[in-house]
């Protein structure tokens, strides 16, 4: 298993350039069963990275572009008159496969992005008072762009929670861009090869179910979650929902360390990733300070 | 590790199930078995739980079978194999570590329904093992990585609770129930309200104890014949007792009654008491009959102590009715025992020489004792025993007696009680088992009631003792009596063993299931002085909360502070670096200070590694460190710490 994990990141880095915390990052959401958020400016590998992910894992790919004239139906499907059978029958929208790229999420309206939020929390839809259960696994890669851009509606803080993790690409290392303008970079049309198929994705999700969490970790992650809800400069606390992400994301991001156990530099690690979007939902193309500033202020406990 | 609650929880109540074998019915308790080995089965070899559909058809069938073979009259019966039933069934269901939670909680009711039936010192150890286990479960389930802590931390959880307990049984107030359920109908006795011995052909004898006398000054001599029961009429075949219940004494003369003693019952559902010869007791739900004997007012099954004032007969006439009543037979049968009867009659001309007459007849013609008679069915049962059969216990010969008695005109009656008792190891009190049970006669010779005992004359080593002191008998006894200690006590080891049991045993019953209101109230007032004795309840009350509060407000507070063994050497190791200012100014995570104190300062490189790695194993792998990993984890912190000053 470690070894296919191995493979893995390695075939993700000859996707996207000079970006391994975030291709670690993004699997490791990937191992939570979490959905993700990837802000960036244009053109900074956004979609590349979502469809290698992908097609590595081996599963079924929709992209939808967001526009602002985009309604729920054009995401979920709608129910058309059939003449011959003089009934109505329901046509599948592209919300129908294992891994959906919901692009520039926050272009459309609030009407479609929370059609799409809705499908991401209950994994099913429903429409004219039919339940449509949705693929398993099923991922939403959700791309943003700042919010300061014109035309945008920003997503508010009830849906941006359902995030698991936030990730913000940045520019890639000048060595990586040298390659990457030389046209040394990954060739754009090569088709990518699945690496592991979903039934080892979803073993090696319960594997990292069975990472064992140590009192003292959880202890540590209490302290974090209680700093942000009592600190009057935070004005967005953290909630229980995002203490149980931040352990089961710590344990995803030990499982790709290749231990079965949780230490804190992995609540360390994925904590900007996790806990940024929820408390800092506005400012959110400043620097990652807010969560900087909370691991440096709680201490690690023995 | 939730199989290994799971299983556990499996052998709890086959345990419990087996301590109550013998008040379920047959089929409920093996269906309730084969339920709990199959949780075994299933919790060891890891299949899936019967679906919810499945355990609620199993559970409507078991209902069924409990509504079909108990009475609905014994409710705590009803109602403790209900909460058995659900319980295992919610066992068989709960897979999840959460589900299973609930059913341990469940079993500490579950397992508490056993005192209902037995209060014994040796069931109340075994209890403490199923709540020893239980705990052992419920660390287990809270994620104690190994079963040697579990067993650890459960023994010393319980190990509070014992002082806990004793503190409560001495200062507790003792309360009566909220509220009364009948007794749980279920303790055994060799004796019945009717007598009948023709038809046994073995008498199985249980050494079970019936009660325990502790006499106040001095042992009263035997033989101790403790009277319980009247037979007072004869229905052709079997002496059964009065139908009539005798009526309750008025004005009694205390001092008159010289003899005293407490008697400490053994659980029982009989209404009826012991006494020797004529007895009052002054506790008040004894009811003191007429007829010198004492009955329980309320027989719940539970342990129960009384003191008893008890004097000889005393002269008293018969009145004309009772007369009458003492020398009624049937019309009919047992011609040849009436025959009988009347021959020895006329060779006498008054009760005491019939008495004698009586006597002689059992000694010279062939009578023996045995507890393995022949089986006599039929009408005329006393004939067939007094010419052909001529062999029997205690019962046959008091049978026989009482009717020829009658036959002839003397007031008779049979008696049932026991006979004797055991002193073991030279104490100052008797115990009485059920295999003392006996029955004997008595009869009115015009001025008072007096004994008749056959087996006096058929066999009469019985009288000094205890049935298993009768040398004469002692292989036939052996052989009848269920198996047990007393059945070894020819080793004697064992039967050292079996007396020094015996006297824990009496002490348990004599110090905490006879620990009643009264004796409290007289602790209390030696503990506080009787000025205090009317607040002493409030004030214990008020000690208690106080002693709980206090202990609560410590546990809270020490809970916070609490460090494990390695993170105690590891904060040592970091004040240590810390007032050396080698300690990095960030705030780093516990291995990457190791790290860092590695990096900066070379030569506690080595150390360094070594204890990171001891840690992580402890706190993070939560795999505890053996002894030897404790020791070096010290002494390289201690070297350490040497560097860095």
């Amino acid at each position: 298993m470690q070894e296919k994990l191995k493979q893995l990141t390695l075939g993700l880095a000859d996707v996207i350039f000079g970006k391994e915390q975030q291709i670690k990052l993004a699997l490791c959401a990937m191992l939570s069963r979490g959905h993700l958020l990837l802000e960036d400016l244009p053109g900074m590998g956004k979609t590349t990275l979502s469809h290698g992910l992908a097609q590595t894992l081996g599963m079924s790919y929709q992209r939808i572009q967001f526009t602002s004239d985009l309604l729920p139906a054009d995401i979920l499907g709608a129910s058309i008159f059939n003449t011959k059978e003089q009934k109505f029958t329901f046509h599948k929208g592209p919300i129908f496969s294992q891994m959906v790229l919901a692009d520039e999420i926050n272009r459309a309206g609030p009407k479609t992005q929370s059609a799409l939020l809705e499908a991401m929390e209950e994994g099913c839809v429903s429409i004219d008072s039919e339940r449509y259960t949705l693929p398993s696994p099923f991922f939403v890669i959700a791309t943003q762009n700042p919010q300061h851009q014109s035309g945008t509606f920003p997503l508010p803080e009830s849906q941006l929670d359902r995030f698991f993790m936030r990730i913000s690409l940045g520019f890639p290392p000048a060595d990586a861009e040298k390659l990457l303008i030389k046209g040394l970079g990954p060739q754009r049309h090569k088709p990518i090869k699945p690496i592991i198929t979903c039934d080892e994705l979803q073993s090696m999700q319960n594997q990292v179910d069975n990472v064992s969490i140590a009192n003292t970790v959880v202890d540590y992650i209490l302290a974090l979650v209680t700093l942000t809800r009592h600190d009057r400069d935070i004005t967005h606390p953290l909630s229980p929902r995002a203490s149980i992400a931040l352990a089961q994301g710590a344990k995803a991001w030990a499982f790709l360390e290749g231990r079965d156990y949780v230490m804190p530099e992995d609540v360390q690690a994925v904590f900007a990733s996790i806990c940024e979007h929820r408390v800092n939902p506005h400012d959110n193309y400043s620097q990652a300070s807010v969560c900087d500033d909370i691991l440096r202020r709680v201490k690690v406990p023995l | 590790m939730s199989n290994f609650a799971s299983s556990a929880l499996s052998f709890i109540y086959i345990g419990i199930l087996m301590l109550l074998a013998t008040e379920l019915p047959t089929m409920l308790l093996s269906l309730l078995l084969l339920l709990c080995l199959w949780n075994l089965l299933l919790a060891n070899k890891g299949l899936t739980r019967p679906a919810l559909l499945a355990t609620n058809i199993l559970a409507a069938a078991l209902l069924a079978v409990l509504f079909i073979t108990v009475d609905l009259k014994q409710s705590v019966l009803l109602f403790v194999t209900m909460l058995l039933q659900a319980s295992i069934l919610k066992l068989l269901q709960a897979s999840s570590a959460k589900q299973q939670q609930t059913v341990i909680v469940l079993t500490f009711f579950s397992i508490s329904t056993v005192f209902l039936y037995q209060q014994s010192l040796y069931s109340t150890l075994l209890v403490g093992l199923f709540f020893i286990a239980l705990t052992i479960a419920l660390a287990s389930l809270n994620g104690l990585p190994t079963t040697r802590l579990a067993i650890r931390k459960s023994i010393y959880s319980l190990s509070i609770a014992v002082p806990l307990a004793a503190l409560m049984l001495v200062f507790v107030p003792k309360m009566p129930a909220f509220w009364q359920l009948p007794g749980a109908n279920s303790a055994k006795t060799g004796l019945n309200e009717r007598i009948d011995p023709f038809d046994i052909a073995s008498l199985a004898k249980s050494d079970e104890l019936v009660f325990r006398a502790e006499f106040n000054d001095t042992l009263a001599s035997p033989p101790y014949y403790w009277r319980a029961m009247l037979h007072t009429e004869f229905d052709g075949r079997a002496w059964i007792k009065a139908k009539i219940p005798a009526q309750a004494r008025t004005n009694i003369d205390w001092p008159a009654y010289s003899g005293s003693a407490q008697i400490y019952l053994e659980k029982s559902a009989n209404p009826w008491l012991y006494t020797l010869g004529d007895g009052v007791s002054r506790a008040s739900d004894v009811r003191n009959l007429s007829d010198g004997l004492l009955q329980r007012k309320d027989p719940s099954a539970s342990s129960f102590k009384y003191p008893l004032s008890y004097r000889p007969q005393l002269p008293e006439a018969l009145s004309r009715y009772e007369y009458q009543y003492y020398t009624q037979l049937p019309q009919q049968g047992n011609p040849l025992t009436r025959n009988l009867a009347r021959r020895l009659g006329t060779k006498s001309n008054d009760a005491n020489a019939f008495i004698a007459e009586l006597y002689d007849y059992y000694r010279y013609q062939g009578f023996t004792y045995t507890l393995t008679p022949t089986p006599i069915t039929g009408s005329d049962t006393l004939d067939i025993f007094l010419t052909q059969t001529q062999r029997g216990f205690c019962g046959h010969y008091a049978s026989v007696s009482a009717f020829m008695m009658r036959s002839v005109g003397i007031p008779a009656r049979v008696v049932s009680g026991y006979l004797g008792g055991e002193n073991v190891g030279g104490s100052d009190y008797l115990s009485v088992y059920q295999y003392d049970a006996h029955a004997w006669v008595e009869y009115h010779d015009g001025v008072r009631w007096q004994r008749f005992d056959a087996t006096a004359v058929v066999a009469p080593g019985r009288l000094n003792g205890s049935l298993s002191q009768v040398e004469q008998l002692r292989q036939e006894f052996r052989a009848n009596l269920e198996l047990g200690l007393l059945q070894l006590s020819s080793f004697k080891s064992l039967n050292w063993l079996r007396i020094q049991l015996e006297k824990i045993d009496y002490t348990w019953t004599k110090w905490v299931l006879g620990f009643d209101q009264q004796k409290q109230n007289n602790l209390l007032k030696g503990l506080l002085g009787s000025q205090f004795a009317q607040y002493s309840m409030a004030l214990v009350v008020i000690a208690i909360a106080l002693t709980l509060f206090i202990v609560l407000m410590l546990s809270s507070r020490q809970r916070k502070v609490q460090l494990t063994f390695s993170a105690k050497q590891l904060s040592r190791l970091f004040d240590a670096a810390e007032a050396s200012a080698l300690l990095s100014p960030e705030q780093l995570t516990p291995v990457a200070q190791l790290d860092y104190l590695a990096t900066h300062t070379p030569q506690l490189k080595a150390h360094m590694e070594r204890i990171s790695r001891l840690y992580v194993q402890t706190t993070y792998e939560q795999q505890p460190l053996t002894k030897k990993q404790r020791l070096e984890l010290k002494k390289l912190v201690n070297k350490s710490i040497k560097i860095i000053g």
